[in-house]
């Protein structure tokens, strides 16, 4: 079995067996550190310390498996774009969902109030030609 | 003007025998059906979308009429009002995912892409037919949902309404939404494999000499449009397979009764069809710098500019897809943010349209049908891209949201930019792809007659959704009858300058002149292939210059075309 | 990146031209150009799953109680097992490329049939998960019927073999009503704890019970659950089956593929100059490995 580590007929690199296997050693090993990380409790950060074992898991799969590390530099930016716009997805999502999450939960608790008809017709006289104001443009924005 | 022998070096130096092109490499239907060649593809995706085009004009017909009448000239009252929600469902639907999205990369990116670029395919063939296929497939699904039931929720299928509309329909019926909506996830593959081999083909394929800054702009548009395709689609695929599972398996995730988001929904939604609006007006923008150029004889002003406005239009075209939830429900925070961000997006547009005036300047201006096109798309897309700044201000897009201020704003930018850049890219790259030319004077009576129609349909929609007229209703209050009776008899105008473009386009095809080599004097290098192309192209790469120096052609009166001046030597860029 | 590669002296040697397509210059274009596609295509595939871990992190960030408690429904072992097999699975791919590359067919073939086989036992674990799910009621939100609480505590456990005929629940903190077992949990109900051998229990249930107490006190500090069973827990189930459920159709699309790759591989038609697709398809078996990868941490070690 050969063992060449350098460009095997100018195609592509060839990857050696010692790293799958120290590869392969090193993920099963952080697969045990995951499920014995659940022992301890860090608190709010029990969420962040098995993202950051997942994390590196990947990376090793990424880098060594996937063989980025020997790949052409484009196929890495290629990867890391794809994350930055997962971030961007997911981060911006999840902020709105729970900047309006107590919106949602007061829903059964507060009364939506019947808009005011009286007062919509002393207010804002331009509106007045139109006849009856339209329906549901008072109560925006709440 | 002096005769001048065509030299050979334009086809690399072998002579092509005359008869012998992709059209006529291979006869019959399978030699169709299972070609390769990426200009008959080019071709197949060019008939099937303005085929589509044609069925969601014909929707927008059915709007347009039912509307002259304040109380509905067709569809009178409640139990057929829902055909009317089908009606501007499927116009959506269609015009987006059937017309839009595939149509400049598929039809006239696919055919010119390579011969542009000088290589002789795109990387993946089979997977450039697979991609056809898809559209195909996605498009009889689409047909398919209409057939048995129909669709109304709007091109948008907002959740709850989605998930719970038509269940308790009969039969087949009950799943017209699952058809559509599978149907688009197909087309939504069909996109990303367009995409991936796009961009592949411009990392792999360029011949020797063609640097990134030594391609034409319309490559560039493209490359911008296929990062967008491969980032932004699966998210749609995503969102879409989420709805199929809501609907059949009650899965909740958008569902308030089972402790779902709807909002949520949007936000998947957005997060591609905010980008899938710059996969529509990227390409088209690629068609204006070449179509300005050539027709304008001057090298294109600002090169980079534009090149590098066209990556950032793609990035930040990701950054702002809550504008379009403006009121419906998303956190004030997240809402500035999304409308300052908007106010970004901008720039980058407005970039290019100075940069094409620019390139005006003190141009020799031809007006052919082609810069026609062009110069209706500067006018109808600066206003679309105007009132676009309206919509993205908080503040005054709470008044105009799900108004017709809103459609007028997105058919200024979706009709008056990319279908006048399609056109514009139809009529420049006819004689290219067919080898006859069309009419000149019918050509730009069309084009005319399109522009006249196209504002006297779209503009008074401004004026009536400032004043309040709602988007997506089947009748409406007297008082905007002006504007709706205008809108109806702008819409039938456009009818006449379609149909018009139509005969006079199919009618080149067998009574046209033949066209020459390079009718428009451009210096990009599908002029340099003859006219059709060959089967692959060029037997050898062909030498590479500026795309833009067009001072070594001249006239030839003999072939009615421009050829190089064999005086001159090309000009070495840096 | 200005010219393309010329590999001007390299003869175009018997056995690699019938797999160099015509608008390529060099088997190492085509490779670069293939892999930089496959790169791309997979840019898709982890956006794809993007809009499922964005549902996730926003229901669990908005609702944390809801995965705290419905995932000790999950048994971790099994899906510890999962990983490992993966993982391994992984490394027989990337030792299945390497083996193409340097032309060992008898080994290649053996690696495409070993990770075949890691492919089919995570899908029958998913199985038999799958079949507790469905036994035991906890499906997604549309069909989420559940008769057990977590750790397998059935209604005979609480009220006794008279099930729904005890009128009067024999424990302290048990259950209020029978309405805690049937259709989405939306009222508070208390899950019960066991005080050791009160009067009038089961035997059966306090040993079931003692010996969960154990199994949680060997997993991890937390406290078994002892709140009202939060509102609309079926949400994590939804999104538990969405995830998985679109894990596992890749697991069998790379399956399918794999077994081809096999196939061709089987009749030699792989080697140094020609491994594009062994390579391919082992760059979409390790993303479906990444995506477990995550998964795993995520539905079933939350603490």
């Amino acid at each position: 079995m050969s063992t060449e580590t350098h460009e095997s007929h100018g195609v592509a690199h060839v990857m050696p067996m010692k790293v799958l296997i120290n590869i392969f050693l090193a993920l099963v090993v952080l697969t045990v550190v995951t499920v014995g990380a659940t022992l301890f409790d860090f608190g709010p950060y029990n969420l962040y310390v098995a993202m950051a074992i997942a994390v590196v898991k990947a990376s090793l799969v990424v880098l060594y498996f996937m063989h980025l590390r020997y790949d052409n530099p484009f196929n890495s930016i290629v990867f890391v774009g794809c994350l930055v716009f997962v971030s961007l997805f997911i981060g911006l999502s999840l902020t709105d969902t729970t900047q309006y999450q107590h919106k949602m939960n007061n829903l059964q608790a507060e009364k939506v109030a019947a808009p005011n008809v009286e007062k919509m017709h002393e207010g804002g006289g331009s509106h007045e030609e139109h006849g009856e104001p339209p329906a549901g443009k008072g109560s925006l924005g709440n | 003007m002096t005769t001048i022998t065509p030299d050979l070096a334009h086809s690399g130096g072998v002579p092509v025998s005359a008869g012998d092109n992709y059209l006529t490499h291979g006869r019959g239907i399978a030699s169709w059906i299972f070609t390769l060649d990426h200009k008959r593809i080019g071709v197949m995706y060019l008939v099937s979308v303005l085929s589509a085009f044609f069925l969601g004009g014909i929707f927008a017909m059915v709007i347009r009429t039912q509307l002259i009448n304040p109380n509905g000239a067709i569809f009178t009252d409640q139990a057929h009002f829902r055909y009317y929600n089908e009606m501007f469902t499927l116009h959506g639907a269609v015009m987006i995912f059937l017309v839009l999205i595939p149509g400049i990369p598929g039809a006239l990116g696919n055919f010119v892409l390579p011969i542009m670029l000088g290589a002789k395919d795109v990387a993946f063939p089979r997977l450039n037919l697979g991609s056809y296929y898809l559209y195909v497939s996605g498009a009889l699904l689409a047909i398919l949902a209409i057939v048995v039931g129909g669709v109304e929720t709007g091109w948008t299928f907002y959740t709850p309404y989605s998930v719970t509309t038509d269940v308790d329909k009969l039969g087949l019926g009950k799943h017209a939404v699952e058809f559509m909506v599978f149907g688009v996830f197909l087309l939504g593959f069909s996109s990303i494999f367009t995409g991936m081999n796009f961009i592949v083909t411009m990392h792999k394929l360029r011949p020797p000499g063609m640097t990134w800054f030594r391609m034409p702009l319309f490559l560039w548009a493209i490359y911008a449009t296929s990062i967008i395709q491969v980032l932004a689609t699966p998210v749609l695929g995503i969102t879409l397979l989420l709805l199929i599972a809501e609907r059949t398996l009650k899965v909740g995730i958008f569902n308030p009764a089972y402790g779902g988001d709807p909002v949520l929904f949007q936000h998947f939604f957005w997060f591609y069809s905010h980008p899938a609006v710059y996969i529509m007006i990227l390409p088209a923008m690629g068609i204006m710098s070449e179509v300005i150029a050539t027709f304008s004889r001057k090298h294109i002003f600002g090169y980079k500019f534009i090149a590098l406005s066209s990556i950032a239009i793609a990035i930040i075209g990701f950054l702002v897809w809550g504008h379009h939830m403006f009121p419906n429900g998303q956190s004030t925070m997240l809402a500035t943010i999304f409308s300052f961000l908007t106010m970004a997006v901008a720039i980058p547009s407005a970039i290019k349209v100075w940069n094409w005036l620019a390139t005006m300047y003190r141009g020799s201006i031809d007006l052919k049908t082609p810069m026609c096109y062009a110069m209706g798309f500067l006018f109808l897309f600066a206003i679309g891209g105007l009132t676009g700044v309206f919509l993205g201000t908080l503040s005054v897009d709470v008044h105009l949201h799900d108004t017709y201020f809103v459609v007028a704003h997105f058919h200024y930018v979706m009709f008056g930019g990319t279908m006048m850049g399609f056109l514009a890219g139809i009529h420049y790259w006819w004689p290219k792809i067919t080898g006859k030319m069309y009419n000149e004077t019918l050509g730009r009576i069309g084009c005319v007659l399109v522009f006249i129609g196209f504002n006297l349909t779209f503009f008074p929609q401004f004026i009536m959704g400032s004043h309040g007229m709602p988007r997506r209703y089947a009748t409406y209050l007297p008082e905007f009858y002006p504007y709706h009776i205008m809108s109806s008899m702008g819409a039938y105008i456009q009818l006449i300058g379609f149909l018009l473009t139509a005969a006079y386009l199919v009618h080149s095809l067998f009574k046209g002149p033949k066209a020459p080599r390079n009718p428009w004097g451009s210096a990009t290098l599908e002029w340099v292939c003859q006219t059709p192309p060959p089967h692959d192209n060029f037997k050898t790469p062909p030498a590479v210059g500026d795309p833009y120096d067009m001072s070594m052609l001249v006239w030839d009166e003999r072939t009615g075309g421009y050829v190089r001046d064999p005086n001159r030597q090309p000009q070495v860029e840096h | 990146m200005t010219t393309v590669a010329q590999e001007s002296h390299e003869p175009h040697e018997h056995g690699n031209e019938e797999h160099l397509a015509h608008h390529w210059d060099t088997p190492k274009q085509q490779f670069d150009a293939g892999k930089l596609g496959i790169w791309l295509f997979l840019t898709t595939e982890i956006l794809l799953f993007s809009g499922l871990f964005c549902a996730y992190s926003v229901y669990r960030a908005n609702h944390p109680e809801v995965f705290e408690y419905a995932h000790l429904y999950l048994n971790k072992w099994l899906g510890a097992v999962n990983t490992i097999v993966l993982i391994f699975s992984s490394l027989t791919m990337a030792w299945g490329v390497r083996a193409a590359q340097l032309g060992q067919k008898k080994l290649l073939v053996t690696l495409l049939g070993i990770t075949l086989a890691c492919g089919g036992v995570f899908m029958c674990v998913k199985f038999v998960e799958y079949k507790d799910k469905w036994s035991h009621g906890t499906l997604w939100a549309g069909e989420y019927h559940p008769h057990v609480l977590p750790g397998g505590v059935t209604k005979a456990d609480v009220f006794g073999p008279g099930g729904a005929a005890a009128a009067t629940p024999t424990l302290p903190n048990a259950p209020a009503t029978q309405k805690a077992f049937d259709g989405p949990i939306f009222e508070g109900s208390t899950v019960a704890r066991a005080p050791a051998g009160p009067a009038g229990l089961s035997a059966a249930w306090v040993e079931k019970e003692s010996a969960r107490e154990e199994h949680l006190s060997v997993r991890d500090t937390e406290r078994p659950w002892t709140g009202p069973v939060p509102k609309n827990t079926q949400i994590f189930f939804s999104i538990y089956f969405l995830m998985t459920g679109l894990h596992g159709l890749h697991v069998l699309a790379g399956m399918a593929v794999i077994g081809w790759i096999m196939l061709r591989a089987s009749r030699g038609e792989f080697g140094p100059k020609y491994f594009n697709p062994v390579d391919f398809v082992g760059l979409y078996w390790h993303v479906v490995d990444i995506v477990w990868i995550f998964l795993f941490p995520l539905l079933y070690l939350i603490h």
